[in-house]
């Protein structure tokens, strides 16, 4: 599913291209959850900022942070990547992910198109993680083994990072005759 | 505090204004309306400082009694090359008004933010200055229980640059908004006001982001920073190639109610 954020403001008479306070992110999180409800397991929401300038913290917080734990809750399973963020975008969502983990102990990250930081997301992840992320985004779809070669790890280290970032929703698991693979977004 | 005694404010020794005054100005004058119902008088106010406060829509919020009324032709235009302003706003402190404002304020900062900007444009500058712009205005009608205003002003002062942006409201004050956190310990009203400065304290929420938003994107333009709530101060001054910081604490200040933002850029 393709959200075309600017479009959807634009529905709501949200002044564009910034996206700015709570009230706006909780009106743009309703709108938006009206649509997650058609979604299958295992779907790709793309949520596309094209023509978004700012999005602030509170805009951020209620908005992108809802939408990423709603992912995480059982059904519907659906998976999150964030595209064509602006820079000041991607540094205020760094800081309300920061947050987010310094007071919840819970690391939040979202896959984007872009490089930042060395990788392909925007939150806080593990050199491993990062890693794994990294080598995905060039081989799209791997198994626990592929990994364990590539980052010299025991199988069991290898799927439990797998496994997180799965549990985070940043790579998808899918199961099949021959075993378990992990696509990524 | 002004003393309610005072019916009049003798403005004939002053010769510069620059926005944080201005508000403050402004903010003394509400607090006087509000205590004794009645408006100060503002006298002998040198030309050159009507002009300016008639420029920044001073005497449109009706808060000082002005007598002395300056003809039209000695107006300052409102040309695009005075367009390096952002007048005097209401911040109001409902939450749907205030999101009007605060979009409205940002698409006026934007269509001004070439003549605002002019002596720091370069990449994104204008994007950080939105945050800033919202974070601050957000922070009056969800913490402060007051409304507040805003100005924006970019000024020659001899050979420098200055770029202020000032959010001040006379509401219950950062010491105040904190009074049912009492896990947040501080040993000077000084110190509460850098914690929430430089980390993520939030007096409403578990935890929050807009004061140290603001710090961070004014590490990144080597800005500076100060911020007065009731007695107390703290000023930062980023500058450097790696943004080297000097945090500057006051207490015991003659208090004033609420708290005044003053944001700066020199060059």
């Amino acid at each position: 599913m393709i959200i075309e954020v600017k479009k959807i403001a634009k529905e709501q008479k949200i002044k564009i291209p910034d996206l700015i306070t709570r009230p706006v992110g909780r009106a743009l999180y309703e709108r938006v959850r009206s649509n997650l409800q058609f979604l299958t397991d295992g779907e790709v929401v793309l949520l596309d900022f094209e023509g978004i300038m700012v999005m602030d913290t509170s805009f951020i917080d209620e908005f992108l942070v809802k939408i990423i734990l709603d992912s995480r809750k059982e059904s519907p399973d659906f998976f999150v990547k964030a595209i064509n963020l602006s820079e000041i975008s991607i540094m205020n969502i760094e800081s309300v992910f920061n947050s987010y983990y310094q007071n919840n102990n819970d690391v939040m990250a979202v896959i984007t198109d872009r490089l930042v930081n060395k990788s392909y997301y925007v939150g806080y992840l593990g050199d491993e993680d990062r890693d794994v992320i990294n080598y995905m985004n060039i081989n799209k779809i791997v198994r626990p083994e592929d990994i364990a070669s590539f980052l010299d790890l025991e199988m069991g280290e290898t799927v439990g990072i797998l496994d997180r970032l799965y549990k985070k929703r940043l790579i998808r698991k899918m199961q099949e005759s021959s075993g378990v693979s992990y696509q990524f977004l | 505090m002004l003393n309610t005694d005072i019916s009049e404010l003798d403005l004939s020794g002053i010769s510069f204004f620059e926005p944080f005054s201005m508000v403050s100005l402004l903010l003394l004058g509400r607090n006087y309306l509000r205590d004794t119902g009645k408006r100060l008088f503002l006298v002998n106010i040198p030309l050159k400082i009507h002009q300016y406060l008639l420029r920044m829509d001073f005497e449109k919020k009706g808060i000082f009694q002005i007598e002395e009324k300056l003809p039209e032709s000695y107006y300052l235009k409102r040309s695009a090359f005075s367009k390096s302003v952002i007048e005097i706003t209401d911040i109001p402190n409902k939450e749907r008004e205030s999101v009007k404002a605060i979009t409205n304020t940002i698409s006026l900062f934007r269509r001004r933010a070439n003549h605002i900007l002019k002596y720091w444009m370069s990449g994104g500058v204008v994007d950080y200055f939105v945050t800033v712009i919202s974070e601050l205005c957000q922070n009056v009608f969800e913490h402060s229980l007051d409304s507040g205003y805003l100005a924006i002003q970019t000024y020659s002062f001899g050979t420098e640059h200055i770029l202020r942006l000032v959010i001040c409201d006379s509401g219950i004050g950062i010491r105040e908004s904190f009074a049912q956190k009492k896990e947040v310990r501080y040993e000077s009203h000084a110190e509460l006001i850098e914690m929430a400065l430089t980390t993520n304290l939030s007096s409403k929420r578990e935890f929050g982001y807009g004061l140290s938003q603001v710090n961070m994107i004014m590490e990144k333009l080597k800005g500076s920073i100060y911020i007065r709530s009731e007695d107390a101060s703290v000023s930062v001054v980023y500058k450097g190639k790696h943004g080297s910081s000097r945090f500057f604490l006051k207490n015991n200040l003659i208090p004033f109610r609420g708290t005044q933002i003053s944001i700066s850029l020199s060059g």
